[in-house]
C-alpha cells in the first residue's frame, strides 16, 4: 500500500470509519509488531503494546497530518513510546536481561534483511561501526546509554557524545 | 539550558526518538512537545529519518485475537450500542434548545457591528452551537464538496485536558464524529468523507460532547453531550 494510500485510510479513520481502521492496521501492524516483537522479546507483551497502540491510532488518528511525514513512522512512534515505557519498568524491577548478551549489530549485519537499499541504510554505513551499533541498539532494542556504555566497554561520557556525533551525521547526511 | 536554540531542540529531539532521553528530561520535552510547534516538528523529521531503522527487523504478522481484543476495547464488537442509548436520551433532552439556536443564527450573520465570520465557501447549510444571545459556535458546511468550517464565537476550553467533539447524529444508528472542534475564536476545517456526507444530509442535527485530548477514545460520545444543534439549508 503506498503511502497516500495510508494517508487515505488514517483521513478516513478520524471520521469512525471502521473499514478504513482495519485496512490501516493490517497494513501497518506485521511492521509495527516486528518492531515490539524485537525491542520487548516478549510476544504476550508485544501483542498488549500493539493493542494499546491501534487503540490510540484511532482516537488520536486527527492529530496525523501529511506534514508529519509517513504514516508508518507516527504509528512506529507512537508504539516504540509504549514499549519504551514498558522496557524502563521491567529494567527497575530487573526483569530484563542485560546488555551483556547483546550481539552488537551494524547496519551491514542487518542488511540480509532489508528489503531495499534505502537512503537510510546508505547513510547509516557511512558512521563508525560503534555509532551504527549505538544507534541500533538504542533504537531497536531500547538500550539506554549506561547499558551500551557497558556493551561497549566504553565510559557513558563517550557512548553519550559518538551517539551526539552519529546522530548529526546521519542528519546531514539524509539532507543531502 | 536555552530550549529556544533550534540546535539544542533537535538534538533533544533526536535523543527522544531514539529512546536516549530519560527521565525528567524526556518528561519536560513530552510537556514541551503539548505548545512548542518547533519541538514537535523537530520530533516529526526523526522520526521519519529513523522509521526505515525499523526495515532491520522483520515484518511479524500478529495473531487474529489482537484485532479482536482492540474492537472490544473501542466498543466495535459491542452490539448493545449501550454508550449510544445514553446519547440518545441526553440528546432527546436537549433538543428541545434547537429553536432557540437558530434566532441566534440570525443576529450573528446579520449583525454588521460584528467582523465577518469565515465560513465554509459556497456553504449550503448552517448550524449554530449556543444558547440565546451567546453563540459558541458557528458551523458551515457545503453538503455537495463536503467542506466543513467551525469558527469558535465564544467559545473556550472546557477543561485544560479536554476538548470539544462535534457529533453528526444520523437517523439511525450511532452518532459519527465529524472533528474535534476549536475554542478562543479559532476557526478549524473539516473535509467529509463521502459516506459520511450521505448521512449528514439525512441527519437529525449535531451534537457537541466534552471528551478527552485527541477525542473519544471509542469512536462513540465518552463524555457529557453539552450541546446540540440543528443544520438548516440557506
Amino acid at each position: 500500500m503506498n503511502e497516500n494510500e495510508l494517508q487515505t485510510l488514517v483521513a478516513r479513520t478520524v471520521h469512525g470509519d471502521r473499514v478504513a481502521f482495519q485496512a490501516l492496521y493490517e497494513s501497518t501492524s506485521p511492521t509495527v509488531f516486528g518492531v515490539l516483537q524485537r525491542m520487548l522479546s516478549d510476544r504476550a507483551q508485544a501483542e498488549d503494546v500493539l493493542q494499546d497502540t491501534y487503540v490510540k491510532v484511532w482516537s488520536r488518528a486527527g492529530e496525523y497530518h501529511y506534514e508529519r511525514g509517513r504514516v508508518i513512522g507516527w504509528v512506529i512512534g507512537i508504539a516504540r513510546n509504549r514499549a519504551l515505557d514498558i522496557l524502563r519498568a521491567k529494567k527497575r524491577r530487573g526483569e530484563v536481561q542485560s546488555a551483556d548478551s547483546w550481539p552488537p549489530e551494524t547496519i551491514a549485519g542487518n542488511s540480509g534483511e532489508l528489503e531495499q537499499n534505502t537512503v537510510l541504510q546508505q547513510c547509516m554505513e557511512r558512521l563508525a561501526a560503534i555509532q551504527q551499533q549505538s544507534i541500533i541498539g538504542a533504537f531497536v532494542h531500547g538500550w539506554t546509554h549506561e547499558e551500551l556504555a557497558k556493551l561497549l566497554s566504553l565510559p557513558v561520557g563517550t557512548v553519550k557524545s559518538r551517539i551526539r556525533r552519529g546522530l548529526a551525521l546521519l542528519k546531514d547526511c539524509l539532507e543531502r | 539550558m536555552n530550549i529556544r536554540d533550534p540546535e539544542l531542540v533537535d538534538r533533544l529531539a533526536s535523543e527522544y526518538v531514539l529512546g536516549t532521553l530519560h527521565g525528567k528530561a524526556r518528561q519536560r520535552l513530552e510537556t514541551l512537545l503539548i505548545d512548542r510547534d518547533d519541538i514537535r516538528r523537530a520530533v516529526w523529521r526523526w522520526e521519519n529519518r529513523l522509521a526505515d531503522l525499523s526495515s532491520t527487523t522483520p515484518l511479524l504478522e500478529p495473531s487474529k485475537r489482537v484485532w479482536t481484543r482492540i474492537g472490544d476495547r473501542l466498543g466495535f464488537n459491542d452490539k448493545k450500542q449501550s454508550s449510544g442509548s445514553t446519547f440518545w436520551h441526553l440528546w432527546s433532552a436537549a433538543a428541545s434548545l434547537a429553536a432557540v439556536v437558530m434566532a441566534v443564527l440570525l443576529i450573528t450573520s446579520t449583525d454588521s457591528g460584528l467582523s465577518p465570520i469565515p465560513t465554509t465557501d459556497n456553504a449550503d447549510h448552517i448550524a449554530v452551537v449556543g444558547e440565546g444571545n451567546d453563540p459558541l459556535w458557528l458551523i458551515s458546511a457545503n453538503l455537495t464538496s463536503g467542506a466543513l468550517t467551525a469558527r469558535a464565537i465564544n467559545a473556550q476550553a472546557a477543561e485544560v485536558d479536554k476538548v470539544f467533539e462535534l457529533w453528526m447524529l444520523p437517523t439511525s444508528g450511532d452518532p459519527r464524529s465529524i472533528g474535534i472542534l476549536p475554542v478562543s475564536g479559532n476557526t478549524v476545517s473539516h473535509q467529509i468523507p463521502p459516506g459520511l456526507l450521505a448521512l449528514l444530509k439525512e441527519s437529525k442535527g449535531l451534537a457537541i460532547s466534552i471528551e478527552p485530548i485527541g477525542g473519544s477514545p471509542t469512536g462513540l460520545p465518552t463524555g457529557p453531550v453539552v450541546h446540540t444543534a440543528t443544520v438548516v439549508g440557506l
